[in-house]
């Protein structure tokens, strides 16, 4: 807990603190697009205050963007923020939100472990492997209905009627094939992504075989018991849901730990010759990367516990359930990032990288 | 000088002595100090090799080599042997009957799951049926599905009961089609109907070399037992088998082997064993009892039969090779397989071959190939005139035998079996006929561990 209340200060401090004074000069905040920072921007979720997991991110770019058109989260949150009473005046610092508050802001008053019976819906898991966040079930259907709707025109669209059904049943897919074009992919997203990184010497179908070992050691393991010092991703299920659902279980441990930012190193920014340490927050695929390399990092220093091909497999899968059960060290890690961002979340909007852009 | 050399003549006769053989002087201090050695000079250097080698020095940091717990002797194989027979975060499957003693022998019980129950579970582990390879530790509960095969099998053991004659069978099929599990229902359904089950769980065991082996006194040509490996047979049988012997007195005097009393089972019997020593002697006399008229029906099984009809990896006291059919235990199958041994209270021998651990048997392909022909009215295949392999022994203790094949389930076995996947949460998507269809061909037309490896070991789920 004490990891993510230190960021929900750096949100206080960052988030809808006004400075009017610094919005003209700002070349840094010109270049960089918000779209370059979000890879799930293709959502379109402006409607909706971002959930926990993200909120850091958008709030240390949202103090350099709060004057840009497009960044509508941030007035949200802002807007959302001055509804509470504590918060209505600048001065009065937005220090004064208590956490009660703020949860109520950034979940929606959701508790952090949801206590449904039902676990999630197949919507919620669907945009979980998206988005890297559970959003509530409404949401969520709404989401998967609206993207359905947009992804159909993209699908199957048999053009000239006659010459496109002769011998087609659902006619051929339109010229040219957008990017991604797939009309079905073989494995999770989640899955897929792992187990390339999990791969040695190029050898995918070995890395293949000890992924599905460690979904099967996942499957046979005892249901977890969730720690209250490393809260996991906002929504998680009940600790019972997960063992049978092995790719929800990797999915809620690497998405929990996975690090919001990382800090970028601008050689010769700082001044004086040193480095600046620009925070970035990060997309859904890089913070996947990022948590599951931790975790390799952790398993390849492990000794292996008994002998054979399946160890490597047995490694991962403990190492998997440590985190969820809070054991693991990759959570330091992911405190270390976190403070580091924070302290240099004054670097945002420097005027040093205009400098050091246009040498 | 002249006056001492007469001196000399004086004190000794004059008869010239003969030289003595005097010790070597250097030779004896050499052997009581060392300097001389460490004084030496440094070896002569005849060539570039002994010229003194430059060492590399390296400066890399040296690791921090953390002290870790290394597992003890045998942990490994341990935890990579070790059998898992249930999983607690399965669901449980509702509404499955248990197997009874005739279950498995009724048609009606064809195409149906059925559960082991938790006496037989614990019997077949004192077997060692349950193999490292199945995946038992996926489910809750040990179940079996009851396919054709098995009916057809189980009604064959019956039978033999009836008759009062062995039915002495092969098992072969491809590669993961079920032959080892077949082989477990054929020994749940033996333990439900209080048979006396002897199984050797693997025949590689046997004959690769790995346990000891000792030879036989008065035996011609040179036979061996495998004192070790008939010690624990014998207590895993009477592991498993322990209500049938306690209740079945012996028929013979065995006092020149152990000191019964009079009334004394067959457990007492296999119980007498206590050293290596005896074990081949008392496993042959309660072979020996079993056979004979009035005791329970035995069933006798092997898994992986290529590697007793080999040549083994043991070697007799004049280094000559000796053939598998040598060592007594092997024999002992082996005579039963052929017919040789008689059981007169029924039951069965049943081999199951292997088609993961397995090496080319020419007499064993040939002979299982003219059985299997001759069974189904086909033209009997000729041995291969060019073949020099062949082997007069393999022939003969395989020609007796019955074949059974196994190989892919139906789609509808594939479907109970996939339901049961399904209601275990082992298998999260729709159950549907095309669903079936699919994985029944992907697992190469229903062969059940390729079905298995397509829908429970992949990564799509």
């Amino acid at each position: 807990m004490a990891s993510r209340l230190k960021i929900w200060g750096a949100c206080r401090t960052l988030a809808v603190r006004p400075q009017p004074a610094r919005l003209p000069a700002q070349p840094f905040r010109v270049q960089i697009s918000p779209s370059r920072f979000y890879a799930d921007d293709a959502t379109n979720k402006s409607s909706k205050p971002p959930t926990g997991t993200k909120i850091e991110t958008s709030g240390s770019t949202t103090k350099s963007e709060s004057g840009s058109a497009g960044v509508a989260q941030s007035i949200e949150l802002a807007q959302k923020a001055s509804q509470t009473p504590a918060s209505t005046s600048q001065t009065s610092s937005i220090e004064a939100l208590d956490d009660a508050a703020l949860e109520q802001i950034l979940y929606g008053g959701r508790p952090v472990t949801s206590q449904r019976e039902g676990g999630l819906t197949e919507a919620q898991e669907e945009a979980l492997y998206r988005e890297g966040v559970i959003p509530p079930p409404e949401e969520a259907e709404a989401a998967l209905t609206k993207s359905e709707t947009a992804a159909e025109p993209r699908s199957i669209l048999p053009v000239g009627a006659e010459l496109q059904t002769a011998g087609h049943k659902f006619g051929l897919p339109k010229k040219p094939y957008p990017d991604g074009f797939n009309v079905k992919k073989r494995y999770h997203p989640v899955l897929e992504q792992i187990t390339r990184l999990l791969m040695r010497h190029g050898e995918l179908s070995v890395a293949q075989r000890n992924m599905a070992m460690v979904m099967n050691f996942l499957r046979t393991a005892p249901a977890p018991i969730y720690s209250p010092k490393f809260p996991l991703l906002p929504g998680t299920p009940p600790a019972a849901h997960l063992p049978l659902n092995p790719v929800l279980y990797i999915t809620i441990a690497i998405d929990s730990v996975a690090p919001l930012l990382k800090v970028r190193n601008i050689a010769g920014a700082g001044g004086g010759g040193r480095a600046l340490e620009l925070p970035v927050p990060l997309a859904v695929r890089q913070r996947r990367r990022m948590a599951f390399q931790w975790i390799l990092d952790v398993i390849n220093k492990k000794p292996s516990k008994g002998s054979g091909r399946t160890q490597f497999a047995h490694r991962i899968a403990e190492e998997i359930i440590a985190v969820v059960e809070g054991r693991s060290s990759v959570w330091e890690k992911r405190k270390l990032v976190h403070k580091l961002g924070t302290a240099a979340r004054a670097n945002v909007g420097s005027n040093k990288l205009k400098t050091k852009k246009k040498k | 000088m002249a006056s001492a050399q007469a001196l000399r003549t004086l004190a000794r006769p004059a008869i010239p002595v003969a030289p003595r053989i005097q010790p070597v002087m250097r030779s004896l201090v050499a052997a009581f100090s060392t300097t001389s050695l460490l004084s030496a000079a440094p070896p002569a250097v005849k060539s570039r090799k002994d010229l003194p080698k430059k060492t590399k020095k390296t400066y890399k940091k040296k690791q921090n080599i953390v002290p870790v717990k290394k597992p003890g002797p045998g942990e490994r194989k341990a935890f990579r042997k070790r059998i898992q027979l249930s999983n607690n975060s399965a669901l449980p499957v509702t509404g499955i009957e248990n197997l009874e003693a005739q279950t498995m022998a009724k048609g009606e019980s064809s195409g149906k799951m059925f559960a082991i129950p938790d006496q037989v579970v614990d019997q077949l582990r004192a077997l060692e049926a349950f193999k490292t390879t199945q995946t038992w530790n996926l489910f809750r509960k040990p179940h079996v599905l009851v396919r054709k095969e098995t009916v057809e099998l189980m009604s064959k053991l019956e039978a033999s009961v009836e008759n009062k004659e062995a039915f002495k069978c092969v098992l072969t099929g491809s590669r993961l089609s079920g032959k080892s599990l077949t082989l477990l229902q054929a020994q749940s359904h033996a333990l439900l109907n209080e048979w006396v089950v002897i199984n050797i769980p693997e025949g590689q065991d046997l004959t690769n070399g790995n346990t000891e082996f000792s030879p036989i006194p008065d035996t011609e040509p040179m036979q061996f037992a495998q004192p070790v490996y008939c010690l624990k047979l014998l207590q895993n049988i009477y592991k498993a088998n322990k209500a049938v012997l306690e209740k079945t007195p012996l028929k013979m005097d065995w006092s020149r082997l152990t000191s019964l009393k009079q009334g004394a089972t067959l457990a007492d019997l296999a119980l007498s064993a206590k050293e290596s020593e005896f074990a081949w002697p008392t496993l042959s006399a309660l072979w020996t009892e079993l056979t004979q008229p009035g005791q329970p029906p035995v069933l006798l099984t092997l898994d992986g039969l290529a590697h007793i009809n080999k040549v083994s990896e043991y070697r007799d006291p004049s280094f000559n090779i000796v053939h598998a059919h040598e060592l007594v235990l092997v024999r002992m199958f082996v005579d039963a397989l052929s017919g040789k041994t008689k059981l007169p209270n029924g039951g069965a021998v049943i081999a199951a071959t292997s088609q993961n651990n397995t090496h080319y048997r020419p007499s064993q392909e040939l002979v299982l190939s003219q059985l299997e022909a001759g069974q189904a009215g086909r033209e009997v295949p000729k041995p291969n005139a060019y073949e020099r392999k062949y082997d007069d022994r393999v022939y003969d203790a395989l020609k007796n035998s019955t074949v059974l094949r196994l190989e892919g389930v139906s789609k509808d076995e594939a479907r109970v079996l996939m339901e049961y996947w399904g209601a275990s949460g082992m298998l999260r998507s729709v159950l549907d006929t095309r669903a079936v269809a699919e994985k029944w061909a992907l697992g190469g037309h229903g062969i059940v561990g390729e079905m298995e490896k397509a829908s429970l070991m992949t990564m799509r789920m």
